[in-house]
């Protein structure tokens, strides 16, 4: 798998940075360090986009289990998106923390079943899975993205490239931004976010947005 | 400090919730302490409670971000996890008398994006003896 293919893995040449741990104990830290690994803002985005991606498919879940009255087909969708997404969400824990996707190469067909499932959720809606099309749509770019992510790590696998911690932080923002972008309207298009009262909606006494209740 | 992702980040982050906590009150005068309507600060709608929130993630993001790399990535961990808990609990929440947070869609964005980085940064970098040091 890519995460595992990189796994640790040291920069080749000659700056401080490309040594091993224990080599690098013996010098002092660089005035302008690298981070030392492979591609670490696609690794972080790949990351962000499992926590959204898991977020999402909880709101499935919830959604499928808020509007129904207890059939088994029900009960099955509603269990299996909201397993994903735990599964989803401690994944991309594992994968941040150990960097290698948890479950090996069975994620990637994990993740292209889910994919698809996402899509016949939305061109074949079901009695469980009606009005979520929004919600599937953000779960099934999100997915998307991991997949992606992950495919990208694996061709760029050879080479030996790493960023310097401010220009790493701004991709990475740029990532969390676009990730949370996808995620928040499907979230909200949930049973779930149906039931927040919008803020502007109600009790606004004065103009400029001053509420009172 | 320069050399380290998540002490830049903790760094950057409390000063920013921070400096939002504090320009919170110049704009929450008469609003209820938890009022799950607050009032617009730019585009984020806040509250007192919000604000000492902001305040609190804020000092501890700012000194963990001071003090060190391993102070700095559990700081960002924690308060990343918390924050996406926080943000997948309240989408349960969000009409009952538990939401004392008052988020609107520009809130949810930039809570959830706040969450991601701190928990993905706090969890994959800085992880070798010599980048803990830094």
């Amino acid at each position: 798998m890519a995460g595992q293919d990189m796994a640790g893995q040291s920069m080749t040449g000659h700056h401080p940075a490309t040594l091993p741990p224990s080599a690098q104990l013996d010098r002092p830290v660089p005035q302008q360090a690298v981070v030392p690994q492979a591609h670490p803002s696609v690794r972080l985005v790949t990351g962000f986009a499992g926590f959204g991606a898991g977020s999402v498919n909880l709101a499935i879940s919830s959604s499928i289990f808020a509007t129904g009255s207890g059939e088994p087909e029900r009960v099955i969708a509603g269990a299996l998106a909201g397993l994903w997404g735990a599964a989803l969400l401690a994944g991309a824990v594992v994968f941040l923390a150990k960097d290698r996707p948890a479950g090996g190469r069975w994620v990637r067909y994990a993740l292209a079943a889910a994919a698809v499932a996402h899509l016949a959720a939305i061109a074949f809606p079901t009695s469980a899975t009606a009005g979520l099309g929004l919600t599937q749509l953000s779960a099934l770019l999100l997915t998307l993205i991991i997949i992606a992510s992950l495919a990208w790590l694996g061709r760029a696998a050879g080479e030996k490239r790493a960023m310097r911690p401010g220009r790493l932080l701004l991709a990475a923002f740029a990532g969390a931004v676009l990730v949370a972008g996808i995620t928040t309207p499907g979230l909200a298009a949930s049973t779930a976010g149906q039931y927040a009262i919008p803020h502007g909606g109600h009790g606004n006494l004065a103009p400029g947005g001053h509420h009172q209740r | 400090m320069r050399n380290s992702p998540n002490r830049l980040i903790a760094t950057i982050f409390g000063a920013v919730y921070l400096l939002v906590g504090l320009l919170g009150f110049a704009v929450t005068s008469g609003v209820g302490f938890a009022a799950t309507e607050g009032a617009n600060l730019i585009i984020f709608e806040v509250n007192p409670l919000h604000n000492v929130i902001h305040l609190a993630i804020g000092a501890a993001l700012l000194f963990a971000g001071l003090r060190g790399t391993a102070s700095a990535r559990t700081v960002n961990a924690t308060v990343g996890a918390v924050y996406l808990l926080v943000g997948i609990v309240g989408l349960f929440l969000l009409n009952s008398p538990l939401n004392i947070i008052a988020l609107n869609g520009a809130d949810n964005v930039l809570h959830l994006a706040s969450a991601v980085l701190l928990l993905g940064v706090g969890l994959s970098l800085d992880k070798s003896p010599a980048a803990a040091r830094a």
